[in-house]
């Protein structure tokens, strides 16, 4: 027996027949039409992405075409260097955490350096500093805009960059290996540029840490777009993870299990009841089905308040919430998760305001947490052994 | 001038964006914003071919993009309208070999897309997604496999 194989005609029909409405073509054109008539204004859908991904900053194609001048090479100093020691600061606790000189290139023009990294692995926040070692590297960071390197609200661009999982990134980006959910930017420090110095902040924050070890650092250096590197992004401040005790029903469409929390974030991991189920197929595709609307989906988010010893009550108003928890694969990861499926709260400390300056703010005493209460149930906690 | 690049690549950007993102809300956002470049100038207009392709590598990197915000993650997954693709689609709505192609992972949709109907090269195709053209050979190789298999998982093929 011949076994029938996929026919080019077969696959061309099959493209065909992938056709929006017609009346949705003539009203995006219609509005189209109207901002072209307007001299281009924004779109209500790109606002939207602006709101949405203030961090997700736009790279412009940026071929760093630069002009080799004829000016005898500067040598810069060593004292430099003590000029970016404590970019990362607040207080001496975050001082504590930060790890520093992590990683150091050089391309003979400039000096790239990882100064600092701060890592919980939810939020990982890194400071890079470029030295000019001659006038080459000096007439570089003197054209470098952060705007060059930033990702739009739409993502990657003409230009953009394709990493092995092809996925674009800028061309300056820290961006976590592996499988998550991710917002991440860069802000320039120009309150620390000079003539011949340059600080960026680099963040990124996932929905999930899981198996997260490690992230690339891309950076561009004189003559080339970017050079990569792997760091390690092993959490450099204590995590902790309590099962939480008492009534775990505090939904119905959801089970509350365990909490994990560090002094810049906390996730609320539970299970799942008839919230989404999955489908995998044979070819290593995905799909995940809600089995609740979006508006019930936003309706069920919890309410969590966080209890301290010799601290006030924390309440929650923000909170990235029920997803699945997944492995490398995609894969639900309930056996990493102590028995979890489903992440159904999480809080990021420093968001919105994280890449405005480099100051950290510890918001959690993760330590004192004594209990948490969850939709008015009350938990008490158990360190995992 | 615009008009003319909308009615011709419309169909061509709304199949990558729907190939990518498999639902007709978030693939028209994505033509939308493809066209709203276009408008502010920010297209390659150094011939048809480069125009062309320079429509599809955009749409191609907004889908990825979108597809990796966490945010838009859950938009698009709690969407009323996915809900109602899942459901109420498939089998009569759409073909068995879309159904097929779409189960595949974009990294192997993709190329097939854009070498089946688009008639592009592996070269080309490599040079518009930034990949070796070795590599979206192997792609191709591969997705007809994961066809054939997804057609006879799926009892399609019985063969002849």
């Amino acid at each position: 027996m011949k076994e029938r194989f996929v026919k080019q005609k077969d696959l061309k029909q099959a493209f065909e027949s992938i056709q929006a409405e017609g009346e949705k073509k003539e009203e995006i054109y219609k509005k189209l039409s109207q901002m072209e008539n307007a001299g281009g204004q924004e779109t209500g859908t790109e606002k939207g992405d602006k709101r949405y991904g203030r961090m997700l900053r736009r790279l412009a194609a940026t071929a760093a075409a630069l002009v080799a001048l004829a000016i005898p090479a500067t040598i810069y100093a060593d004292e430099i260097q003590n000029f970016f020691k404590g970019i990362l600061r607040h207080d001496e606790q975050v001082a504590e955490y930060v790890q520093q000189n992590v990683f150091e290139d050089s391309d003979g023009h400039l000096k790239m350096t990882v100064q600092e990294l701060l890592s919980d692995q939810v939020v990982v926040r890194a400071v890079i500093t470029y030295e000019a070692v001659d006038e080459e590297g000096a007439e570089w960071i003197r054209q470098f805009k952060e705007e060059d390197y930033q990702e739009g609200p739409e993502g990657a661009r003409y230009g953009e960059y394709m990493d092995e999982n092809n996925m674009p990134h800028s061309a300056l980006s820290l961006t976590p290996i592996g499988y998550t959910n991710m917002t991440r930017g860069i802000r320039e420090l120009k309150e620390l540029r000079t003539d011949t110095t340059l600080a960026i902040q680099l963040v990124y924050e996932v929905d999930d840490p899981v198996e997260l070890e490690q992230a690339y650092l891309y950076y561009p250096m004189t003559h080339e777009i970017f050079r990569q590197t792997t760091l390690s992004i092993e959490p450099n401040m204590e995590i902790r993870e309590y099962q939480l005790i008492g009534d775990t029903n505090v939904n119905e469409y959801y089970d509350a299990l365990y909490i994990r929390i560090s002094d810049l974030s906390y996730i609320i991991y539970g299970k799942q009841k008839g919230l989404y189920e999955h489908r995998r197929y044979s070819t290593g595709g995905y799909a995940q089905r809600m089995l609740v609307s979006y508006e019930e989906h936003e309706k069920v988010l919890p309410d969590v308040t966080l209890h301290f010893n010799g601290k006030e009550d924390y309440n929650s108003n923000y909170g990235y919430a029920l997803s699945p928890v997944m492995d490398q694969k995609g894969d639900i990861a309930t056996e990493s998760h102590h028995g979890a499926d489903t992440l159904i709260c999480g809080e990021v400390f420093d968001h919105g305001q994280f890449l405005e300056n480099s100051e950290v703010t510890l918001s959690l005493e993760s330590e004192a947490l004594k209990g948490i209460t969850i939709n008015g149930h009350y938990f008490t906690l158990k360190a995992y052994e | 001038m615009f008009e003319e690049i909308y009615k011709k690549y419309f169909d061509t950007l709304y199949r990558i964006s729907f190939l990518y993102m498999k639902n007709e809300a978030d693939a028209l956002d994505v033509v939308q914003d493809v066209f709203v470049k276009v408008l502010n100038g920010k297209a390659v207009y150094q011939g048809e071919e480069k125009l062309k392709a320079w429509l599809l590598v955009t749409a191609s990197n907004s889908c990825k993009s979108r597809l990796k915000k966490w945010w838009n993650k859950k938009r698009s997954a709690y969407t009323e309208e996915c809900e109602k693709r899942w459901n109420a689609q498939p089998a009569g709505e759409r073909s068995e070999v879309l159904e097929a192609v779409l189960e595949l992972e974009d990294k192997y949709r993709i190329p097939v897309y854009l070498y089946y109907y688009e008639g592009y090269s592996t070269k080309e195709i490599g040079e518009l997604l930034s990949i070796r053209p070795s590599t979206i050979q192997t792609r191709l190789a591969k997705a007809r496999k994961l066809l054939r298999l997804v057609l006879e998982e799926e009892q399609i093929c019985t063969g002849y």
